[in-house]
């Protein structure tokens, strides 16, 4: 199956093209696609470290005798 | 019964009492018609308007894909004499005949002209209701390009099903400086892919890292976040497959075709099955100082489902 469908609406009827890729476009996806998948990447290590940094956060205050109510007056939405 | 003329029907002396409220319904229906602004022509074909036929009070109507002539009367005209001509199918109407003053004697869909007759000057005057009305028009792609699934251009819509990219080529014209466009999404293949916009020319996607500048702001509840930043791309909301109800953008595209930075002004809007609704607003341009013709849609990741439609900002 072609990459790409071109529809021409200035012919009556329309002409359509079935082609792949230019090698510009192909370049483009890929670059797409990579940057995409960094920008996944750092958006999963992002989600991971605030979760990391939630849980020490949660055990530092325990570690202090603080309880789950007493941390989530102080930080409201630490504790899930 | 007997008619006059312009096709009127009334009662001579001769009739049968009995005949009478056959002739009466006609009257009526007659009368009907007129009130309502008709009787109302409708030609397929080029036609040749009569005298009688304006004297019986007709608009001319034409309905074909292809063009063709209404023939004005040139002879027994007095002065006064009125022609309402217009045009529903696709095929350009023509108007001819005798001596014609005005601009405009073709009609487009959906228009129509008034021609007014002159006696002092044997003339008819093309009377254009307005040619350049304000507002809003519908901008039919010269082409356009999807990659996967299918997509079909009608009417002035762009529907499109399962592409992971949709491009529509000369739609941003000398003919105007601004454009809306408004695009519906109503699937997706992913969740959470973000949509992504480029501006073209010739065909060719503009790709020029950093040449994106834009800012967001997005709100997903009572509280709103806002970023700042450049790319190769103008990115403008989030696709999601478990939208409970259709996802909308708005773009406003500012001086796309002018030898100028294109402003990108945008608004999305999307509510989740789980009820949760979401908006964003992105403003921004692209830093070069030249033309584009059109534009490119795509998520990061998957497919879309949907359709678009480009409006024209009339100038004046």
């Amino acid at each position: 199956m072609a990459d790409v469908t071109e529809t021409d609406y200035t012919t009556d009827p329309p002409t359509i093209i079935e082609r792949d890729f230019t090698p510009a476009e192909a370049a483009q996806r890929e670059a797409d696609a990579k940057a995409n998948a960094a920008a996944e990447k750092a958006k999963a290590k992002a989600e991971a470290d605030a979760a990391a940094a939630r849980t020490a956060a949660i055990a530092h205050a325990k570690s202090l005798g603080f309880t789950d109510e007493m941390i989530s007056v102080m930080y409201p939405g630490l504790v899930a | 019964m007997a008619t006059t003329t312009g096709g009127t029907p009334y009662v001579t002396s001769s009739d049968l009492v009995a005949n009478y409220p056959t002739a009466s319904l006609s009257l009526a229906n007659r009368t009907d018609v007129v009130a309502s602004g008709g009787p109302v022509l409708v030609k397929t074909s080029g036609y040749t308007i009569t005298i009688a036929d304006i004297l019986a009070g007709n608009k001319f109507l034409y309905n074909s894909a292809s063009p063709g002539t209404f023939t004005l009367p040139t002879s027994s005209l007095v002065d006064g004499m009125v022609i309402d001509v217009s045009q529903i199918g696709a095929g350009a109407l023509t108007v001819s005949g005798g001596t014609i003053v005005g601009t405009t004697v073709t009609t487009a869909q959906y228009q129509g002209l008034r021609f007014v007759y002159v006696a002092s000057g044997t003339t008819w005057y093309s009377i254009a209701p307005n040619a350049t009305p304000p507002g809003l028009a519908i901008i039919t792609p010269t082409s356009i390009a999807n990659s996967g699934g299918s997509a079909s251009a009608s009417g002035g819509q762009i529907t499109f099903t399962g592409v992971s990219s949709i491009s529509l080529n000369g739609v941003f014209t000398s003919t105007y400086d601004n454009y809306r466009v408004t695009l519906r999404i109503s699937a997706t293949s992913t969740s959470d892919a973000f949509m992504r916009n480029r501006l073209r020319v010739g065909g060719v996607d503009n790709s020029t890292a950093n040449s994106y500048y834009q800012t967001s702001l997005y709100s997903g509840g009572s509280s709103a976040s806002g970023n700042s930043g450049t790319g190769d791309n103008l990115l403008a909301g989030i696709t999601n497959s478990t939208y409970a109800t259709s996802a909308s953008w708005i773009y406003d595209f500012v001086s796309p075709a002018l030898a100028s930075q294109t402003m990108i002004n945008a608004h999305t809007f999307y509510t989740l099955t789980s009820g949760a609704r979401y908006l964003e607003l992105v403003d921004g341009y692209h830093n070069a100082t030249s033309a584009f013709d059109g534009f490119t849609m795509y998520p990061s990741t998957g497919t879309i489902t949907g359709n678009i439609r480009v409006y024209g900002y009339k100038n004046s």
